[in-house]
């Protein structure tokens, strides 16, 4: 009896497989910057380096060359957040292996590019199309910050370490500064704890108008995984208005976008606000900036 | 070995071992031995400093035991040397203190007094032979245990199978970059996989059907014998062992419950008692006398310590694993998690062969149990129509467990070794299915017709699917732990697809060369997840500068050793802010892959002590 088509086809498949992978584990070895690659890409950029630039990887991951990048301003999360990252003057991104090729997301403009052997360095310019007016973590000294229980409201006024307190520092119960993994990267973000049986509410005065307002919130990676406590509604209030909630399950992962206009001249009250039925773990962040 | 085809009796094979048998496998375990011994660059993981530091403390039980035997038997003298990690069994780190013992070469706190902080009560014991670092003293034992398991593959695979089977399934163990990666540190994972592989062997020899039980009494009570004592030193080594039971049973119920079920006169089934094969009984009264008998501990409170072993283990913490961007920390954890991973971390010519061996005899075996023997169109070399079953089971129970949502994760690819053992007697007889192919190829080509042609091809092929998994397995053996396929984008599946990096703290091991070069005399180094009993042996070892202190103190230490971990990434932000630098000075990585980031403090405050702070709250404990 012959052997069958089906067998020889699956039987030699195996070797020819194997050598196909060979070919494809060798090429993912080789294209491997060495440290030489990440020097040379590192002197680029030094040499191009202006104030308000930011260096970051594609892929993000792939951060070899920071040890020669010492002293610039380098984004080392894990995942690029290309919304901060508009914030800089220009991007400085160092690409190798499989991100070769990838670019930022649309909006943004190549100003230079230099390929290598094994990496590549460009320059990019974010989006132009409006300037950063208020940034609600940068004035975090200017927020009022309160926690209502029924018909009372505490005033938090002790402020230190850009963050607020209501009376004595707390490990978690505050509202301030902070830098939190958050879905995806470690983020710098204003912490708010939801507290026991109260509203926490953190409220800019003097938000210029002719804006749009971008805020982003989330629960921490943290938060997220430990699945504890309840529920935790997140407010945004313009002028004493509430114009957005949203209700973040306990194991909700995310990290979350919302714009809202400020039309007009002159200036607004925003205000955010968090509770929680039940506040263990519930570790809400959020940031908020506006842009004109 | 005499292959005897008997087409009526279900296509099985009859195979004696020979002495060829022997010198084989042991040939190859020496070529793993080999392997492993040339590539002792392998940091030390969490779980071995502890079993370093339980094998120095055991060790000095030899002493009282050769001073005064009277005393060493008694609780106190059992309580004192015995006293740390005492939720694993003691037999392995008793092999590796006595290996220590005799061949590590112990530093005198008398010439070097900073070294009496390295040992145990602040002194060495003197060298007996002193020919060897003192870390590779201690793994020799798991060395020489986990090069056996090769010699176990190829005895199992010969006698069951056939000799190409037992050479590609032992080839295809040997080329695993995990499991070669765990083969070299003082642990239990891997010497319990060869454990469990010993057992099974010893098991199926010692059943055999009912009759040939009947006609060879003697030889049957001997292997049972022997594998219930395997069975003790396995429960002996690591508590995977207790499911090996479990695993017999399953087999034995469903591929010879007639022995024990069979019907009587009317055709009502009745249980024979006296049918119930003698491995079993020699496992069950064995196996738990071997245990009690290998563990100190357990001589003078058995049952009090046994509960503690048993609470200790069912009860384990929760361990965090990334897998593809999420970070898992609690129940219920992805079923698929030992699947996938496996699937991620065999070298793909391995898994293609496991693949096609694992459909094959599967589909043989179903055929066989079924009487359509006239579907078997090439029989695969099997000894005994419910062999392929017990290779099965074997291989899928441990998966099983670790796939359970509520059994911790651990992160790593070690839980579940003892099936991936069983998996690469699968990649063998998936050969046959490329051995078949040859064939065919020589029955359309008069060229290939010949038999040295055929066994030429047969050749390249085999070093075509041995060759990547080869360099797979030696290529970044260092970080072997780490090591993903191409398949899946190699080790920079790492950071595209959110996998796991780091494991275990031993990535400190290739920071350690820059640290002796760089840091400044009497530096401070964080060294986050790495155990001080591993740095300890670093120091042993001359890997580590002698002046250079450990402190898990970021906010005061000159250095901070950063594994890379999803789970740290809060407390790596923290840490480089209260370093003052927000970039790594140094980077470990593999394939373009950091694992670990050393960050420097950019201001150097100025040294007032030089205490040695181990981290607060070290549990010791196991991984």
């Amino acid at each position: 009896m012959k052997t069958p088509r089906k067998t020889m086809i699956a039987g030699f498949a195996i070797p020819l497989l194997s050598i196909l992978f060979f070919g494809v584990s060798l090429r993912q070895t080789a294209r491997v910057p060495s440290p030489a690659d990440w020097e040379a890409a590192a002197a680029i950029v030094r040499q191009g380096w202006q104030d308000g630039d930011v260096v970051a990887f594609m892929p993000q991951w792939a951060q070899g060359a920071s040890p020669w990048l010492r002293g610039l301003r380098v984004d080392t999360g894990e995942n690029h957040d290309w919304y901060e990252l508009s914030k800089a003057a220009r991007v400085w991104l160092i690409s190798s292996m499989n991100g070769r090729g990838d670019l930022p997301p649309e909006g943004w403009t190549m100003i230079d590019s230099r390929l290598m052997d094994k990496v590549d360095v460009s320059t990019w310019s974010p989006p132009r199309d409006r300037t950063l007016a208020f940034d609600f973590r940068g004035g975090i000294d200017k927020a009022v910050v309160s926690r209502t229980r029924g018909k009372t409201t505490q005033f938090c006024s002790n402020f230190k370490k850009n963050r607020w307190f209501c009376g004595q520092e707390h490990p978690w119960l505050y509202v301030g500064q902070e830098s939190r993994d958050i879905a995806g990267r470690v983020r710098d973000i204003i912490w708010a704890h939801a507290v026991d049986r109260a509203v926490v509410e953190a409220l800019w005065r003097e938000v210029p108008r002719g804006t749009t307002l971008v805020v982003h919130y989330g629960l921490t990676q943290r938060a997220a995984e430990a699945r504890e406590g309840s529920e935790t509604v997140f407010s945004v209030l313009i002028d004493g208005k509430q114009v957005f909630s949203d209700t973040l399950k306990n194991d909700r992962h995310g990290w979350f976008r919302r714009e809202f206009k400020l039309p007009g001249d002159g200036t607004s009250s925003v205000a955010f606000r968090v509770q929680a039925d039940d506040p263990q773990s519930r570790q809400l962040c959020f940031t908020a900036d506006a842009w004109k | 070995m005499r292959n005897d085809n008997r087409p009526a009796q279900g296509l099985t094979v009859t195979n004696r071992l020979r002495t060829f048998d022997f010198v084989a496998g042991l040939f190859l375990a020496g070529c793993y031995f080999a392997m492993l011994v040339g590539t002792t660059d392998i940091g030390f993981s969490r779980d071995e400093g502890f079993y370093f530091k339980a094998a120095e403390e055991y060790s000095w039980w030899y002493d009282e035991l050769l001073d005064d035997p009277s005393s060493a038997f008694t609780k106190k003298s059992i309580d004192r040397h015995f006293a740390y990690n005492p939720e694993h069994p003691a037999l392995p780190k008793m092999l590796y203190g006595l290996s220590w013992r005799l061949f590590g070469k112990m530093h005198d706190p008398k010439t070097e007094p900073w070294a009496r902080v390295w040992y145990h009560n602040s002194s060495p014991p003197k060298p007996i032979l002193g020919i060897m670092k003192e870390s590779t003293a201690m793994r020799l034992p798991a060395l020489l245990i986990n090069s056996l398991l090769v010699m176990f593959i190829w005895l199992f695979a010969a006698e069951y199978f056939s000799r190409r089977t037992a050479l590609v399934a032992s080839l295809s163990w040997m080329f695993l970059p995990h499991a070669f990666w765990h083969s070299h540190l003082a642990c239990f994972d891997m010497p319990v996989v060869a454990m469990w592989f010993l057992v099974a062997w010893l098991f199926l020899r010692a059943t055999p059907p009912l009759e040939e039980r009947l006609r060879n009494r003697r030889q049957t009570w001997f292997r049972a014998i022997l594998a219930g004592v395997a069975w003790g030193l396995a429960m002996s080594t690591k508590h995977n062992a207790w499911f090996i039971p479990a695993v017999f049973l399953a087999w034995y119920m469903i591929a010879r419950y007639d022995e024990v079920l069979p019907r009587n006169g009317i055709g009502r089934r009745r249980l024979a008692f006296g049918n119930i094969p003698p491995a079993f009984w020699a496992m069950l009264v064995l196996g738990p006398l071997v245990l009690f008998l290998t563990w100190p501990k357990l001589w003078f409170d058995p049952i009090e310590h046994l509960k503690f072993y048993i609470a200790r283990h069912a009860k384990h913490e929760f361990y965090w694993a990334y897998f593809f961007g999420f970070l898992h920390v609690k129940p219920p954890f992805p079923i698929s998690f030992p699947f996938v991973m496996s699937a991620m971390t065999i070298p793909v010519p391995v898994i293609l062969l496991s693949l096609t061996g694992l459909a094959r005899a599967f589909r043989e075996w179903i055929r066989r149990r079924a009487d359509r023997f006239q579907l078997i169109r090439r029989p695969l070399p099997v000894r005994g129509n419910d062999t392929i079953l017990f290779v099965f089971l074997n291989f899928l129970f441990p998966f099983l467990i670790i796939a359970a949502p509520n059994t911790p994760i651990f992160g790593g690819t070690k839980h579940w070794m003892p099936g991936v053992a069983f998996l690469a007697i699968f990649a063998g007889l998936g050969f046959e299915t490329v051995l078949d192919a040859i064939r065919g190829l020589g029955e359309r080509f008069a060229a290939f017709n010949r038999r040295t042609v055929r066994f030429a091809v047969a050749l390249a092929c085999l070093a075509v699917i041995m060759i990547p998994a080869a360099r797979d397995t030696f290529h970044g053996h260092t970080n072997g732990s780490t090591y993903y396929n191409a398949a899946f984008g190699g080790f920079g599946a790492m950071g595209r697809l959110g996998m796991q990096r780091e494991f275990w703290g031993n990535t400190a091991f290739s920071a350690l060369p820059w640290l002796n070069e760089n840091a400044r005399k009497n530096a401070q180094i964080d060294f986050h997840d790495t155990a001080w009993d591993s740095v300890r042996m670093y120091w042993r070892d001359g890997l580590l500068r002698r002046d250079i202190k450990p402190l898990w103190d970021s906010e005061r230490a000159d250095y901070f050793l950063f594994h890379w971990h999803k789970e740290f990434l809060d407390l790596e932000d923290r840490s480089r802010k209260a370093m003052g630098d927000e970039v790594p000075v140094h980077v470990v990585e593999q394939d373009g892959v950091p694992l670990l980031n050393v960050y420097q403090r950019t201001e150097r405050k100025p040294i007032t002590s030089l205490p040695v702070v181990r981290p607060v709250g070290d549990p010791g404990g196991d991984e």
